[in-house]
Formats: C-alpha cells, structure tokens, sequence
C-alpha cells in the first residue's frame, strides 16, 4: 500500500482565538504560508495588484505549471474577501469575490488548513463559516493533461455579504469548453449511494466511513459521458451527522494515520467536509 | 500495493452460443461451479457454493421453468430466501449465454438475439477491512423477471435484493458515484481515460428499515465503468502494480428513465 497521492501533500494547519478584526486573518495566513514555511511548499505574495492591508498569495507553482492566487483583502474588521484566480488568470470564483465574517467582539476562533494545493479558512462562528480552494488530484493521469482542475467554494457569503451556498456542493470550476468558471449546486461534486442524497457514510455496524471528496463536471447531456474532475487534497467526505469540529482519524497506510477536522462547509450529498490537520 | 480484497477472490468464466433450451444453461452452470469451481451440488438443482473460512457461503436453487425459462433462488447460510427471480428468453431466437462464477459470485447473463439481455446474479459482498461476517447482510441477489414473469426493475443497474433490516428487500443500492445534476457521474477524465468503479452496495442495518441506506459492502470481481461501453467489450484494467484484469461487460440494463452511467462488468481473466 501507499498513501493516496491526494493525501500525500503537505499540509498545514493553524487555530488562532479570539479573532476580532480579520486582519488577523490575512496576518495569519501570510505566516502559514510564506513566513513560516519553505521550499517547495513555500507560497509567495505577489506584489500587484495592490490594496492596502491586502494578501496576494500565489501558490507553489507545481511541475506541470499548475498554481492558483488567492487574493485577501480586509472589507470591515468582521468581514473578508477572497478573489481566486488559476494559472491562467482566469477568476475562479465568478462572482467578483466571495466572503467570509467573522463574530463582533469577543470574536471567533478562526482555523486555517492549508498546503501547496490546497486553502481553507474556517470561522467557528456560532453558524460556522468556511471558505475553501484548491487543485484537484487527477492522478493515475499525468499532472498535464489536459489542464489542472482548480476549485473554489461558493460561499459562504456572495459579494454583497449575503450568508449563501455554505454547502461544499456548491463549488466553482471551469466545465470542459465553457470560457469562465460557473457553479452549481452538486454540478461539481461526487456523491456515494445510488442517489445523492440517501446514504450515510457508515458500514451497516455504524463505523464511519471516510471517503475522497471527489470532482466531476455537469455536463448538462447524457448522450456523452460527463468527466471525472480529480480529488480534493487533504480533504475527506464524512458522514453528515458527524458535529462542525469534530476531529477523526482515518487510516492512510499501514501504520500512517491522517487527523481531519470538520470544517464549516454545510452538508452536501449527506456529507461533510473534513480537512487534515494532524498525522498521529 | 496489493489488489483490493474484492478481486482476490476466485473467479471463472464461460460462454456458449445457439442455445435454446435453458436446461442447457442449468448443465453449464454446474459444470463452471460443481466439476471446476468448488461447489457442491446438494440436491437436484440447488448449488451451494465454497464455504469460506468464516463460514460464509451462499446456495442458488436453479429450476426449469419452461424451455425458456429458468428460475433462480437465492438463499445465504441462515437459510433466509434473498430472492427468487427469473429470466424469460426467446422460442423464436438462439441465444448467446455468458456464466460468471467464484467462491463469492455467481451470474449468468444471456444475449437472447434482437432483445434486451436477461440476467440473474448472486453473491456474497466483500465487508473489508471490518471482520467479513461481522454483520449478516452480505449475500445478495437478483434476476431480470419477478416469478410471474415480469420485468419489474428489480434486475436492473442499481437495484439488488439484500437483507434490509431483518428481510430481504429489493432496493436501488449500487452507487451512482452522481453529482446532484443527473448528468454528472464523472465516468471519463479530461484526458479522456475511463474511470472505473467498485461495484459498492448499500442497505438497511438490523433496527433500521428506512431513511439513509448504510454502506453493506463490494461485490467481488465486479466493476463499473461507463455506460457508453458496448456490451460483451472486454477491458484490461490495472488492478496492483504489475498486475492487470481483464473485465467483460454484462448486459445488465439501466434503472428504467435513467441514462445508463454505468455499466457492470465481470473479470474473466
């Protein structure tokens, strides 16, 4: 056996308390992935386009070209935006920006998972909110062809601030032909079961059963076949009734086991979202 | 690496042009499992197959109906009756008869000439890396045709017969791998390679009769691949380093208003 290739990444993971001003965010984030980290899981901030107080973080750049930029930028002290373009300087989350608060004072505690192909930021608000990106693994295929799949969540606020599409099923990616990312509620992602929406992830004796958070595209035909669009890196499905938090340990390979926490991305497909932040 | 559990178990493969008489089907089928494959023939008719090491096994009752019609029954160890199931196929045609069988499976799938393929299948669900018997709901089964004859969906793609909660049931429970769009089943890479499935299944535990289906197991030496393939392709698919397998596509048809994502295909080689 092997770890998977889509958790075989590196990874990092960061809480800081007591958030009240998402500066502290940006601040953080800067240190996770520039100053406190080096080569080749080093990001680096980019200098244009400038807005004060602003991260402009551009990801490793991987063997094939592939990288995304994710740009942070301060709207109130409760309130954050993030701008994601791929390589190709497409936007990636096509709808201006989307945004993520934080709680007025005594604040929140704000959790970071990130890594050369992947970003989330989660705010443990009492109504949690997680904004995620990244590039899928498309392994066996090379890293090449055709292109990298980039990804984006939708929410959980829209440019106007609006709490909207917390749910990880509603994610942004860029459909084989089409010219700009679009989203969609499960256009994007993978369930289990024979629908989407009528299983659990456990075995019949209630073990939970942690699965790769898979990409594929709508295609909007059935009369060819839809395309497979990569895993999530560092990130695993789990069973819906499981709590906004909750931290478990999933078996990786031999005696590697990975720790990953439930971030606040609502339920899709009667799953949620859990990222890695630990190996015991 | 090392090949997943659900395709380490035996398997053998056999197929037979211009039949007419379904008795002939019956003979084949003790021929691939009684003479060649370890199972026992423990009265007229009703084959029982290897019993592994945790006791586990599964009997199948095959009865002529009529000359076109064959009558299969599934039971597992505890006696319970999975399903009874039929196919019809044609007086007017010669068909084209395809016999899967292992310790853990058992199909035969007719091509009947102009018409759509029957099938009946059978087995015993991979439950790994939990203990293999640690629950009782592992063999499932199913057919093209209810007893009376008819093609009620309960053979088709997704759907199989499995104990859900304490009696057998029949229910759409092979995974779709679906996106909430009915068109995004993710069943090619952008590099246009084709993806392939384990054959997974869903059910009921004890104390539970509705509601969300729990994960019950895999079907051994079954894969899925897309429903675009032509049926009887065979396809070589890599399955440990340095090892490939070779799967042929069954007829098995689509749930009825659906597309066909998936198809079900059987190791032969």
């Amino acid at each position: 056996m092997a770890v998977p290739v889509h958790l075989n990444t590196f990874f990092s993971y960061k809480e800081t308390l007591a958030v009240t001003d998402v500066q502290t965010i940006i601040d953080d984030l800067r240190l996770e992935l520039i100053t406190n980290r080096s080569a080749p899981n080093l990001w680096i901030e980019f200098v244009l386009p400038v807005v004060a107080g602003a991260g402009n973080f551009k990801s490793p750049v991987r063997s094939d070209g592939a990288y995304f930029t994710v740009t942070v930028t301060k709207i109130s002290a409760t309130r954050l935006s993030f701008v994601v373009k791929d390589n190709l300087g497409m936007l990636v989350n096509n709808q201006t920006d989307t945004r993520l608060d934080i709680a007025t004072s005594p604040g929140n505690t704000v959790r970071y998972f990130t890594g050369p192909l992947h970003f989330v930021v989660d705010s443990a608000r009492t109504t949690p909110e997680c904004f995620a990106c990244g590039i899928a693994d498309q392994t066996p295929e090379a890293l090449s062809v055709p292109r990298p799949v980039v990804w984006a969540t939708a929410g959980p606020r829209s440019n106007a601030g609006t709490l909207t599409n917390q749910t990880w099923g509603n994610l942004f990616c860029l459909v084989p032909g089409a010219t700009s990312y679009s989203t969609g509620l499960g256009y994007y992602t993978t369930a289990r079961g024979y629908s989407y929406s009528n299983i659990l992830l456990q075995t019949l004796t209630g073990v939970l059963l942690p699965l790769p958070a898979e990409l594929a595209f709508y295609y909007g035909s059935t009369s060819a076949p839809s395309w497979w669009g990569g895993r999530m890196h560092q990130a695993v499905m789990l069973d819906q009734t499981q709590n906004y938090g909750a931290e478990f340990n999933v078996p990786l390979d031999g005696p590697v086991t990975g720790v990953f926490k439930i971030v606040g991305l609502t339920s899709w497909g009667n799953a949620v979202l859990a990222f890695r932040k630990a190996t015991l | 690496m090392s090949a997943p559990e659900f395709l380490c178990s035996s398997y053998r493969y056999f197929t037979r042009a211009s039949v007419s008489d379904v008795q002939t089907i019956i003979d084949d089928f003790k021929s691939e499992t009684v003479t060649h494959g370890g199972w026992t023939e423990v009265s007229t008719g009703l084959y029982k197959s290897p019993p592994d090491d945790l006791n586990r096994w599964f009997d199948i009752l095959l009865t002529k109906i009529t000359a076109q019609k064959l009558e299969w029954r599934v039971r597992d160890p505890n006696g319970v009756t999975i399903c009874t199931r039929r196919i019809n196929l044609p007086s007017t045609t010669t068909w084209s008869v395809f016999i899967y069988t292992g310790q853990f499976h058992a199909i035969i799938d007719v091509d009947p000439g102009a018409l759509a393929f029957e099938t009946l299948q059978a087995g015993i669900l991979d439950l790994s890396p939990e203990a293999q018997n640690i629950h009782a709901h592992y063999v499932y089964g199913t057919g093209s045709r209810s007893t009376a004859d008819s093609l009620d969906n309960n053979g088709t793609y997704g759907c199989l017969y499995l104990i859900d909660n304490v009696t057998p049931a029949a229910a759409n429970r092979v995974s779709m791998f679906m996106g909430g769009g009915s068109t995004n089943v993710g069943v090619r890479t952008l590099n246009g390679s084709r993806v392939y499935r384990v054959r997974e299944v869903w059910g009921y535990p004890a104390g539970t009769s509705s509601g969300n289906q729990k994960f019950a197991g895999r079907c051994y030496q079954q894969i899925l691949l897309d429903g675009f393939v032509t049926i009887g392709a065979e396809f070589l698919v890599p399955i440990d380093t340095g090892l490939s397998a070779k799967f042929k596509v069954t007829g098995i048809s689509a749930q009825s208003g659906y597309t066909t994502y998936w198809r079900t295909a059987v190791r032969i080689a």
